[in-house]
Parts: structure tokens; C-alpha cells; sequence
């Protein structure tokens, strides 16, 4: 009864205007007319072709689709999809161009008030320049690690390597277990916020040089200790250098741009086979700041060139040739730091293949707009994603 | 199955039995069915929703309550058999949104919209994506008989500032 298959007949009336004949279908299994309208749909367009030239958008598209149900539509469109349609006509321009603002929410700064012992620190909008006061005394000989959704992963520095979640737009606080002495600081990263319904991983990594093995230890929250993995591993390169979550799979980039992958949830390690990225064989590039990051889903390599002003290089990982493909114009806009970096697409032509780095000047103000990165790049700095109502 | 039966009356006077957890899709209906301003014995008006619509709605609507049932019986499924009755849906969702013209389509959206069917509205609108992703603008407006309304120097212009999308 329930998978019956209802049948359509084909009777269908002449114009789109007609009255659908649909019978009254109560109680039982009804015979309903589906129409098929490809063809009256071409017929009234021809018909329809001598309307008054400033009645735009006639027929299909006049069946005033609201602008949110638009916006649903372009939404899945990706960022060059929606820049091909925002060429459709002036009302799909504007719904594609507010949809772009709306999709990509640029990360705000957390940065410690210059000179202050109090744990006086400053949440900045950038694109309202506003910037929050904020006290965290307990902010002291700390680093920030991984920033994401809104939190960030902090660890104050030895003796004590006490590690906690920070929310500093809600102020919440999660404290993990004491990490083991193995944890030299490098690569320490999380999937999703531990307040979240998903699975919240936390791992940090061990590799040292020459090493036969590498060395992973993760925590969930619920959990009083960490769990170390240990794997057998071929050479890796010297020690990580990036950790990136995506997809379920914590991505590894090591310094010499061997690319390991930790699936959390079946505690495996591999090395993907993928070609080095170009940026370390390159001579003018070596020793630069690289980053990996991601966009839409894709997994990015960027770095910046001296000469060209710092421009932005960017590799895009393609998983299924095994290689980072060099992009052109990516239009993308990286904002780059210690902890962690966030990509969004550049919404203004100004905006597009630039590197923002968290390099405040005297007075507060954001500047560093390609910028030599090196320089700027504070473990005590980081960018935050806003949660989508923020209440300071 | 025993459940409640619940009468819908479509904008040109065609009435539809539905099963109460199938019209439950529609959050609408199921805020009328919470505030208890459902009568047994009187369908509930839709004022915008034609009956050639709503009969796809519903349609929907029936297949997607038999997946959430099935979903509670057999919690215990294997991967295989998620990802097997996973295609089904994907399938079954394809041929149904297969089935229909563009003009269809677009009422079968307002209609989800107004009724305010969230998997429905994604369904459609990601079938519509599709339709136009690989499009050029010029090929979008010929499928939905949009009229560019820009004057060719603010073509132009657009098309200068994101050349990169359009290569």
C-alpha cells in the first residue's frame, strides 16, 4: 500500500492559464494529471515574445520566486557560479552579490592590548572596525593553536602545558587533560568545537627527524586522558608544519610538503601519494610561510612572493591526480596566522588574491594587506569565525 | 498503519487525504495540527498551492515519511544497507524531479516554500542549481526567458571585474 505506484495520465490542457484538472481524489488512490509543460511553455514563449520590452523576466521566471528562494539556488552554486550568474539580469546581480557578503563572514582579530599585564585583550571586527574590550587574566605565556567556529585552542607554555578551549565571544572555557610531556608544541589542532553535536577531536602530533614512527595523541571530550597512536611511517620530512581537518580526516602537512592524512575515527595513518607541492621545489619560494587551508571543500597551499608586492600563490590540492595544481586568479582572500587560517572568496575585485595577515599597527588598526608575513605572524594573535548573532 | 488521516484542499478546489505524519513534512501544516486549529472533518485550505502541485508535494511528502519509518526499524543496518537505501532515496528523488518541467519545478518550489518543507526546498533547488551550473549567463537567461536588463557597459564592466570567473 504504501510504495504504490500512482499513475499519470498524459491529458493535459492547452495553456498554462487552463485550470489543472485534477479529480477530487478522496478517499481512495487518486488518478492525478501530471502535466507535462515543456511544450506549452515554448508555445507561450512564442506567443508571449511582442510583450512591452520593460516587462523583463516574463513567463517562467514570472512566477515571482522570492529572493531568499533565489539565494537558496545560487547558494549551491560556488563562488564562480555565482559570479557567471550574477550576469543574468540586475536582480539576480543583486540577490548573487548579497549572497556572496552573507557567505563570507570575514574572521575577526583576538589580539592582547599592546603592553598590558592584565590580560586586557581586543576582539576586532574589521569590517565594521570595531573593536571589544575583553579581559582574560588567566591569558598570560600562553599560545594560541587552532581557531575554529569561534573557538580557539590554547596552551600556556611550560612548565605548567595547561590546555583549554576558549570561546572568547561567549566566554566559555573547556580544560582537557594534562598533556603529555611528548607535547613539544607543534601541530595541534581540532575538528569541530566541543560544544558541538559533531565529533570533536583533538590531536596533536609527534615526528621528530629520522624518526621510523610517528607519533599521534587525540582526546574527545568525556575523556580524562589522551590516547597516543603510534605508527610505523616512512619518511615524513622534518616535522609537521600544518594540520588542516576536513571531511573527517585531519590532513598532515609536513615541512619538506609530504602529505600524511589521521582518520580519527579508525585510527590509521597514511601517506598520500601526492606529487610535492611546487612551492617547496621552487628556489625563490623555500623558506617562505606556507599554509594550508579550505575552501569550499577544496584543501589549499598558499604561500606569498617576495618580489610582485607579496602576492599570493596558491596550490590547489587535487586528490585524484595525486598533485597541487599552480591557480592563477583564485579569487580568494586568505587571512592568514599562527593558529589557524581561513580562506573566503574575495567579494570585490580588491579583495580577490589577497593574503591578510594579523599585523595591527600603533594604533589597533588592521594594516598588512600583503604584507610580509613572516614577520607578523604571532603565536598570540588569531583570527576567529564569529558566531552568526554576536552579543559582547 | 493507523495513523490520523488529514484532508488538504488545494487552491482550485481538489481535495487530498494525507496521512498525518507525511503533512507533518510541511511545517505549516504541522503548527496547525500543534494549535489545534485542524477540525476532523474539514481540509485544510491551501490557498496557494495548486492541486497538480500539491498532488507532487504529497507525493514527496508519502515517500519521505516510508524512509523516516523504515529508518526507526532497522537501526541496526549495516554501512551497506544505509548506503543502499541512501541510493534508493537519491535515485527515487532523481526520477521524481527527472520527471517534471522547469515550470514544474519552479511552482513545486513556491509551493515547498510556502509550506515551508525544508528537504523539498533543497531537493528542488539544488536540482535547479544543477540545471544552471555549467551555464553560461546567456544560457541561463535562455532557459529561464530572462531578459538582461543591463545596458552592455555595465555588462561589461561586470565581466572585466571577474574575469577570472568567466574564463
Amino acid at each position: 500500500m504504501k510504495t504504490r505506484r500512482r499513475t499519470y495520465t498524459a491529458a493535459f490542457p492547452e495553456s498554462v492559464t487552463t485550470r489543472p484538472r485534477v479529480q477530487q481524489v478522496l478517499p481512495v488512490s487518486p488518478t492525478i494529471t501530471r502535466r507535462k509543460l515543456r511544450s506549452d511553455t515554448a508555445k507561450e514563449r512564442k506567443n508571449g515574445g511582442s510583450k512591452k520590452k520593460k516587462c523583463t523576466r516574463r513567463e517562467l521566471w514570472d512566477k515571482n520566486i522570492p529572493t531568499d528562494m533565489l539565494q537558496e539556488i545560487l547558494s549551491r552554486l560556488g563562488l564562480k557560479g555565482n559570479i557567471r550568474a550574477s550576469l543574468v539580469c540586475k536582480t539576480w546581480l543583486e540577490a548573487s552579490v548579497s549572497l556572496r557578503k552573507l557567505q563570507t563572514r570575514r574572521p575577526w582579530l583576538f589580539y592582547p592590548q599592546k603592553e598590558s599585564e592584565e590580560g586586557d585583550y581586543i576582539l576586532l571586527d574589521p569590517s565594521k572596525s570595531q573593536t571589544h574590550h575583553l579581559k582574560f587574566p588567566e591569558l598570560k605565556n600562553h599560545q594560541f593553536f587552532c581557531s575554529k567556529d569561534g573557538w580557539l585552542l590554547v596552551v600556556t607554555d611550560s612548565p605548567s602545558n595547561l590546555i583549554f578551549f576558549l570561546n572568547p565571544f561567549t566566554q566559555e572555557r573547556v580544560y582537557l587533560p594534562e598533556v603529555s610531556p611528548e607535547f613539544n608544541g607543534s601541530c595541534l589542532t581540532f575538528s569541530a568545537p566541543p560544544t558541538s553535536t559533531s565529533n570533536c577531536f583533538v590531536i596533536f602530533f609527534r615526528y621528530r627527524y629520522l624518526d621510523t614512527f610517528v607519533t599521534i595523541h587525540t582526546w574527545c571530550p568525556g575523556e580524562s586522558v589522551w590516547t597516543k597512536h603510534r605508527f610505523v611511517a616512512p619518511y615524513y620530512g622534518f616535522s609537521t608544519l600544518e594540520c588542516l581537518f576536513l571531511n573527517g580526516l585531519f590532513y598532515c602537512l609536513s615541512t619538506i610538503g609530504h602529505l600524511g592524512v589521521f582518520d580519527p575515527f579508525r585510527a590509521t595513518w597514511n601517506l598520500l601519494p601526492v606529487k610535492q607541492c611546487p612551492a617547496y621545489s621552487r628556489q625563490i619560494l623555500r623558506g617562505r610561510e606556507k599554509w594550508i587551508t579550505e575552501h569550499e571543500g577544496d584543501i589549499y597551499l598558499v604561500t606569498t612572493q617576495r618580489k610582485n608586492n607579496y602576492k599570493l600563490l596558491v596550490f590547489k590540492l587535487k586528490l585524484e591526480d595525486n598533485v597541487w595544481e599552480e591557480m592563477g586568479e583564485s579569487g580568494l582572500m586568505v587571512f592568514a596566522s599562527y593558529a589557524s587560517s581561513f580562506t573566503i572568496a574575495g567579494h570585490s575585485a580588491k579583495e580577490r588574491n589577497k593574503i591578510c595577515t594579523p599585523h595591527t599597527d600603533d594604533y589597533g588598526r588592521l594594516s598588512g594587506y600583503g604584507k610580509d608575513t613572516q614577520r607578523f605572524l604571532s603565536n598570540r594573535i588569531a583570527w576567529l569565525q564569529p558566531p552568526h548573532n554576536v552579543q559582547l | 498503519m493507523s495513523s490520523n488521516m488529514i484532508m488538504l484542499k488545494s487552491s482550485d478546489g481538489a481535495s487530498f487525504e494525507i496521512e498525518e505524519a507525511a503533512a507533518r513534512k510541511s511545517k505549516i501544516i504541522a503548527n496547525m495540527i500543534e494549535v489545534e486549529c485542524v477540525d476532523e472533518d474539514k481540509a485544510i485550505p491551501l490557498q496557494n498551492v495548486t492541486g497538480n502541485i500539491l498532488a507532487l508535494v504529497i507525493e514527496y511528502c508519502n515517500k519521505h515519511i516510508v524512509d523516516d519509518d523504515d529508518d526507526v526499524a532497522t537501526e541496526e543496518a549495516s554501512e551497506e544497507e544505509e548506503e543502499a537505501k541512501k541510493k534508493k532515496v537519491d535515485d527515487w528523488e532523481a526520477e521524481f524531479m527527472n520527471s517534471m518541467s522547469l515550470e514544474t519545478m519552479f511552482e513545486l518550489l513556491l509551493a515547498a516554500n510556502y509550506l515551508n518543507i525544508k528537504s523539498l526546498i533543497d531537493l528542488v533547488c539544488q536540482t535547479i542549481a544543477n540545471n544552471i551550473k555549467d551555464k553560461t549567463p546567456e544560457e541561463v537567461r535562455k532557459i529561464f526567458s530572462i531578459e538582461n536588463d543591463f545596458t552592455p557597459e555595465e555588462e561589461e564592466e561586470i565581466r572585466k571585474e571577474n574575469a577570472w570567473a568567466f574564463g
